[in-house]
């Protein structure tokens, strides 16, 4: 009996519509900020999302197996729930959903990658348990260390805006930085032209150049303080 | 400091990505792929065990409190509840065509000794999906599977079934029939629209639909576009299914076959009637065309019947009035060694005649 309702879930089509998918993904968010997690997590398995995420990074993460893409997904989900549930701003669930999942599994993959690196002097030199404890401290402090350093950066890559030409590149951009300061993990282009009232392509040209001349300001400015360094270095030389 | 803002400008360009494309392969594979029931049970019990440790490290007394009690009870709650969801919405209905309305069959089948509730109805042909875990096609689909590194759509599935030339599941001859007949042998289906028997009759019907080359006309497109279908009833199991698909595929149905040479002699005879009504008519041609139709075969194995016939009377001929044998004897003979006697009209055919001896 187990084996045919896996197959038949398995293998053949279990279409629901569109709408009984958006109603259930807005039962899934309404439950969350009601802190009533069950509910929230019985609409996202009845909506197939989370069936549809777990097939979607094992097709794009192809190292990483099943039971790690099962720990992304769960660390995703628990992510969500805790944005909506403390008033962060969720629009769609899905995206937010998926970029969560796609960070994390870029950082298991690179993690992986550093660990399959090592060589055998390497593996010599890991530390005992205690150190781990010390580690994991060390870490946190980093990530404390971290996020009071980041709205420091966020303002200080806004101070670059005014560099970044057009008005619409710089609007769109702030928008961005804005959402970033708020902790927010998704923004599509259809909410940045909404509340900036420009159209959809224009937003996505618009950030395309923003990231774009942003990069290369900060590729000259760190070139432009080596070769000051360097400079400075010279003059006390002499 | 240069990585710093490095890092922010990817956290900013991570956030604001378009994703639209990733979310609708999201839901399509939601949809088409969902996790057995056990991969589930293994996601969820990751998921809430997640939820519960970090509302207890945040302190989230409300929500430790709606994921308390025994884990395998919530997920057996949360995977049932997606049940009706499915099958409300891959259901498939039975509706009224020609006059004729849906209903439960009387009397019972029964398959394998089980007797089951059967309703039966129309369903739009392009409605029912093909089985493409169906033992029969399996290999084929395999291959696919292989070589695109996913499963067929609907359109493939088709294909697959349809062939090339060598038309290995004899899907174009069926659909012959199926045009001047309709479907004789109703499909049958699960709740769900799982097709559990009739897997070459709804390609055959999908193939005269699509009509490549105009090969049909309008009543034939008629015969397939609804078809006449036996479905489960709702508190038919799932070993239920697994007796109708034993049944149909392995249960003989001690059907005895009419020999080809009694097809021949009957499809002679209405050879022969047809030339007696129109004796001025030449056409040969025309005229298998309308044998093949009328038995449902195609023109060119009516040429076969009839040129095989031909043989059939010079061989009995010879052995009735030279040899003096008995009639009944003489047919049995031909009966037994028909297939020489096609291969002999084949040969004549193509200009090498053979003397046909009985004792050959």
């Amino acid at each position: 009996m187990q084996d045919s309702q896996e197959q038949n879930l398995d293998g053949h089509s279990a279409h629901i519509t569109n709408e009984q998918q958006q109603e259930l993904l807005a039962r899934a968010k309404e439950a969350a900020a009601s802190g009533d997690p069950g509910t929230m997590l019985a609409a996202l398995y009845q909506s197939g999302v989370l069936d549809g995420l777990t097939r979607q990074i094992a097709s794009k993460w192809r190292s990483l197996s099943l039971d790690e893409i099962g720990d992304i997904v769960a660390e995703a989900v628990d992510i969500l729930y805790v944005a909506i549930r403390t008033g962060k701003k969720v629009l769609k669930l899905v995206p937010y959903l998926w970029k969560t999942s796609d960070h994390k599994a870029c950082d298991y993959h690179s993690r992986r990658q550093n660990q399959s690196s090592l060589t055998s002097d390497d593996l010599e030199r890991i530390p005992d348990q205690s150190s781990e404890v010390e580690d994991e401290l060390d870490s946190s402090t980093k990530k404390q260390d971290w996020e009071e350093k980041r709205s420091r950066v966020i303002a200080l890559v806004r101070s670059l805006l005014p560099r970044l030409g057009q008005q619409n590149i710089q609007n769109v951009m702030a928008y961005i930085l804005d959402a970033l300061e708020a902790d927010c993990l998704d923004i599509s282009n259809k909410e940045i032209a909404e509340a900036l009232g420009l159209s959809s392509d224009t937003v996505r040209q618009s950030k395309h150049r923003a990231f774009q001349r942003l990069e290369r300001i900060v590729r000259e400015e760190s070139l432009a303080s080596k070769l000051n360094n360097f400079a400075n270095l010279r003059l006390d030389y002499q | 400091m240069q990585l710093q803002i490095e890092t922010v400008i990817e956290e900013a360009r991570r956030i604001s990505l378009d994703v639209a494309q990733e979310v609708e392969e999201i839901f399509q594979q939601g949809n088409e792929h969902p996790l057995d029931q056990g991969k589930a049970f293994e996601l969820l019990t990751k998921i809430i065990s997640v939820l519960r440790q970090n509302a207890g490290e945040r302190g989230d007394d409300a929500t430790s409190n709606s994921l308390a009690g025994d884990i395998h009870q919530i997920i057996q709650r949360v995977i049932q509840m997606r049940e009706p969801v499915i099958s409300e919405s891959t259901k498939i209905k039975l509706v009224s065509h020609n006059g004729i309305d849906p209903g439960l069959l009387r009397p019972k089948q029964r398959f394998q000794g089980v007797e089951m509730s059967i309703n039966a109805g129309y369903v739009k042909t392009r409605d029912i999906p093909l089985w493409t875990k169906n033992p029969r096609t399996d290999i084929k689909f395999a291959q696919f599977r292989k070589d695109k590194a996913r499963d067929p759509n609907p359109e493939e599935c088709l294909e697959l079934m349809w062939g090339d030339d060598k038309d290995e599941f004899k899907i174009k001859e069926l659909a012959i029939s199926i045009a001047l007949n309709g479907v004789r042998v109703p499909p049958i289906i699960a709740v769900d629209g799982t097709l559990l028997d009739g897997n070459r009759r709804i390609a055959a019907c999908q193939y005269i639909l699509y009509n490549k080359n105009q090969a049909f006309n309008n009543e034939a497109l008629k015969n397939a576009e609804y078809i006449w279908i036996w479905q489960l009833t709702e508190d038919a199991t799932k070993n239920d299914e697994q007796l109708v698909i034993a049944a149909r595929n392995f249960e003989p149905d001690y059907k005895q076959d009419w020999t080809k040479y009694t097809k021949a002699k009957e499809l002679y005879k209405a050879w022969q009637e047809m030339s007696s009504l129109s004796p001025g008519n030449s056409d040969e041609r025309q005229k298998r065309v309308v044998l093949a139709h009328k038995f449902a075969i195609k023109p060119d194995q009516v040429k076969k019947y009839i040129e095989t016939i031909e043989i059939v009377e010079i061989f009995k001929d010879y052995h009735l009035d030279e040899k003096d044998k008995k009639i009944h004897e003489v047919e049995n003979v031909v009966d037994r060694y028909y297939a020489y006697l096609e291969k002999i009209a084949r040969l004549k055919s193509n200009n090498k005649p053979r003397k046909p001896t009985l004792d050959k």
